[in-house]
């Protein structure tokens, strides 16, 4: 068996460097233009290389080397976003200098984080996941004992990579959590199998713990909506009539949900992968495309659209669709195999609505780290649906993400009827100074005043 | 209390009886919007004045996005003739007290109620 493997790896020269080449080429487009389409395109790839008649060695180089790519491009991405939050930095020392505020200084730091949040750690986790997996599956192929070596170390690597470039290390000491997992399962018994254990212990409380806060984020979500139904039966009118375009407002949450959702999608399909099928991993690769097309795409479909409906959000669906798939592909071994299509069908509704939830714990949490204590929660008041935050001016947005609660939401609100209401532009441009100028006073105060009024309550 | 909080107060006590939004509180007052907003933050913490947002469905039909109107509470209303007046002693802000247009101003005593 190992020696098949070894042969069927390895594949032709050309195979491997035509393959290589399009997978970073594709892995590199993937995160250049968003992660949405991340695995799924990932997937496509293996279709198109295996429907051309190819064999599996270029099948793995295109797959591998899509997944390197995503990697380098994860890599790259959080460089800039190093640079660039270094660069946030030095302006807001700059500012803090102008303006003799500290807190100029410290608002641009903290707004970079939470950039850094939203934008690369779907992409740097996805990478550094998927990375381990695919280590791990190479050295499968090879030989069994590789297949520790390569999916623990590839691990270590991948998750390495992952949390430089998604700024995290918190997210790469998880998923090398992971390898180990992975690791663990493949060799069924030895001192890994026992840190597998322990580890996937440790990541199945955690996962736990999101999966419970995304059920209650799920009723909170519900429930709030309810509320806010009742307390305003415009509420939707508002929405639709304020010229706030849905998909304009949500942007940043979607980005944000997207991200996560396509690097937690990853984390299944990987483990489960790595975990389920390494045996059979060159049939599975091969077959694991019809089966997994098939299998995937109907319980992956079915799966991310309850999985979305939990979440509220279609597009995490589509994203979840993606790790559904790399699952799937991964653990089915035998394409004419009625039983593996179905569980493959199973195991992508699972896997979708596991996942959806999970994404809604995730995000709940990056909410109220970027939002403020209970901002998010909270921001269904009044004025959010009156808040198009997407033709607010740059330079004022990041103010709202620093007051306490739904004043943000509130004060932004106000700006934006002062802007729309200026009589021209220079008197616009005027407002927008004055508010970036007061910036460091307003959140001084609304913290002062949020405080206070935190405290009344909790005197009376 | 700040000049800038006076100003604020002397804008709302020119039209006690109705709500102002944030830029005719500007204008009334002659202080940058930026300055506004954090004031009436504390005002409003304070409870001297009250908040309202103006019904989406008029501002969108006059394409604009919804007004938060303020306006003083009773409480606020005599607190801040209290505090004006004060202030007029020290430091010559009578005008805020007055009416725009007025030549002679009413006393707090015989401000609006």
């Amino acid at each position: 068996m190992s020696g098949q493997r070894s042969e069927n790896v390895g594949g032709s020269m050309i195979g491997r460097i035509v393959g290589g080449a399009v997978g970073v080429i594709a892995g590199s487009i993937i995160v250049g233009s968003g992660t949405i389409f991340g695995s799924v395109v990932t997937s496509v790839t293996v279709v198109i290389a295996n429907l051309a008649g190819d064999d599996v060695g270029v099948v793995g180089c295109v797959l591998s080397g899509a997944i390197v790519g995503v990697l380098v491009a994860s890599f790259v991405t959080g460089v800039a976003g190093i640079g660039s939050v270094l660069s946030r930095v030095v302006d807001g020392v700059r500012g803090g200098l102008r303006s003799w505020c500290a807190s100029t200084c410290l608002s641009s730091a903290v707004l970079r984080s939470a950039y850094v949040r939203e934008n690369l750690v779907g992409g740097g986790v996805g990478g550094g996941l998927v990375g381990g997996v695919v280590f791990g599956i190479s050295g499968g192929a090879i030989d069994d004992v590789v297949v520790v070596v390569g999916g623990v170390v590839g691990g270590v690597v991948g998750s390495i990579i992952g949390s430089i470039a998604g700024g995290d290390i918190v997210v790469g000491v998880g998923y090398v959590g992971g390898a180990y997992v992975g690791g663990g399962v493949i060799v069924g018994d030895g001192i890994l199998s026992v840190i597998g254990s322990v580890v996937g212990s440790v990541i199945g409380g955690v996962i736990v713990g999101i999966l419970v806060a995304g059920i209650v984020g799920v009723f909170n979500g519900a429930l709030d909506s309810v509320r806010r139904c009742l307390r305003s039966r415009r509420a939707p009118t508002c929405l639709s009539s304020a010229s706030v375009p849905r998909s304009e407002a949500r942007g940043s949450q979607w980005r944000e949900n997207v991200g996560v959702g396509v690097g937690v999608g990853t984390i299944f399909g990987g483990v489960i992968g790595s975990g389920i099928s390494v045996e059979h991993l060159i049939y599975g690769v091969v077959g694991g495309v019809v089966a997994g097309v098939v299998g995937g795409v109907v319980g992956g479909v079915v799966g991310s659209i309850i999985g979305s409906i939990v979440g509220g959000d279609l597009v995490v669906g589509s994203g979840v669709i993606g790790g559904v798939l790399v699952s799937v592909v991964a653990s089915s071994d035998d394409p004419s195999d009625v039983r593996m299509l179905t569980l493959g069908a199973l195991g992508g509704v699972f896997c979708g609505v596991l996942v959806g939830v999970l994404i809604v714990g995730v995000v709940q949490l990056l909410s109220l780290l970027s939002d403020g204590v209970g901002g998010r929660l909270r921001r269904g008041h009044a004025p959010v649906c009156l808040l198009n935050s997407g033709s607010a001016p740059r330079s004022l947005q990041w103010v709202r993400g620093l007051l306490p609660g739904d004043e943000g939401t509130a004060w932004l609100a106000e700006v934006m009827s002062y802007l729309v209401e200026a009589p021209d532009e220079h008197t616009r441009r005027r407002y927008v100074r004055s508010f970036r100028r007061a910036a460091p006073q307003l959140i001084w105060t609304s913290w002062i005043e949020y405080l206070s009024a935190s405290s009344r309550r909790k005197l009376s | 209390m700040t000049v800038g909080v006076q100003a604020v107060l002397g804008a709302l006590l020119q039209q006690p009886d109705t709500e102002l939004y944030g830029l005719e509180i500007v204008k009334a007052s002659g202080l940058e919007p930026g300055t506004i907003y954090p004031i009436l933050q504390r005002l409003r913490g304070t409870g001297w004045v009250n908040d309202r947002w103006e019904d989406p469905e008029p501002a969108h039909a006059e394409g604009r996005p919804p007004r938060r109107y303020y306006r003083l509470t009773m409480e606020g209303h005599a607190r801040a003739i209290h505090t004006l007046q004060r202030g007029r002693d020290r430091s010559g802000l009578s005008h805020l007290l007055t009416p725009p247009g007025s030549p002679a101003g009413p006393t707090p005593e015989a401000g609006p109620a």
